[in-house]
């Protein structure tokens, strides 16, 4: 029978590698996927990795197992927050094409240099709410935020996307 | 909204999530013993309340151990006077003895001599 969250967040407090091993492998996708967002594809996976370290080291800090998810979240957010500022997103670019060519290639390309252009906070939400399909609420608990805030982000990056692929450069 | 405005966002919203949705480069469980691997190397940092409590308990027993000794040691060696050895009364040797003196001992310590003297005296002597 597999062990609920909570007992492996418990016995991870107590030291268990184990047991965090387990939670790394529950959440390492959707950690990597949200980091990818923020810090672009090469970096993606250290900066998750940097903050898993460091959740391992502040776990004893943690005082409701249950909120391990939301908690872990917002350290991989404020470590990614924490690299954008230091380095430049991945594949940003001055010349953004209108829209994605053919290919999921040059697709890809093209949501990565439209995300360079977006402030990091931007990148994040805007992450959570077209590729995780999460609400504001709970975007908000996630990264610790406010419902309001959530949107007020997501706003500012829809007109911003929304001028680059007119074509101004802002 | 135009509609050719909310299909560019569309649009973008499709690439966005197929792009978003792609899989890591590591996979889960081989991120999972990576980070065992580093996290084994790693000590959590004492929490700070059993630094403070360890700093308040050496401060505590320094602060005792300097009330205790300020006036000098509290153990001196005290000078025992040691006393002569009270002679037994084998070791004492008696002055040579009358006839008519006995020497009995009442204790160690306490040598009794009886005089006897002939019965036309009617007293003995003790000393």
């Amino acid at each position: 029978m597999e062990e609920s969250q909570s007992s492996l967040v418990l016995k991870a407090r107590e030291g268990d590698t184990e047991a965090y091993g387990k939670l790394v492998e529950l959440h390492w996708e959707r950690l990597v996927r949200l980091s990818r967002s923020m810090v672009g594809e090469s970096t993606a996976e250290d900066a998750v990795q940097d903050s898993l370290i460091a959740a391992w080291k502040k776990l004893d800090k943690l005082n409701n197992p249950e909120s391990f998810k939301a908690w872990l979240t917002r350290i991989v957010y404020r470590r990614c927050l924490w690299w954008s500022r230091r380095r430049r997103f991945d594949d940003a670019v001055d010349d953004l094409p209108e829209s994605a060519q053919a290919g999921d290639a040059e697709s890809g390309i093209w949501v990565e240099q439209a995300l360079s252009r977006l402030a990091p906070r931007q990148r994040a939400v805007l992450h959570l709410t077209v590729v995780e399909d999460l609400t504001d609420s709970e975007i908000g608990g996630l990264l610790g935020i406010a419902a309001g805030s959530v949107r007020a982000h997501r706003r500012r990056a829809r007109e911003k996307l929304e001028s680059l692929v007119e074509g101004g450069k802002r | 909204m135009k509609d050719s405005d909310t299909n560019k966002r569309s649009s973008f919203d499709r690439h966005l999530k197929a792009w978003g949705r792609r899989p890591p480069k590591t996979p889960p469980a081989a991120a999972a013993r990576h980070i065992r691997g580093r996290i084994k190397e790693v000590s959590r940092p004492l929490p700070l309340w059993r630094l403070a409590a360890a700093a308040v308990l050496v401060l505590a027993f320094s602060s005792a151990l300097w009330l205790v000794f300020k006036n000098g040691h509290p153990y001196a060696p005290v000078d025992i006077l040691v006393s002569t050895p009270t002679p037994s009364p084998q070791a004492f040797e008696p002055p040579p003895l009358d006839d008519n003196v006995v020497l009995w001992w009442l204790d160690s310590d306490t040598p009794v001599y009886f005089v006897l003297s002939p019965p036309e005296n009617g007293q003995g002597e003790t000393q």
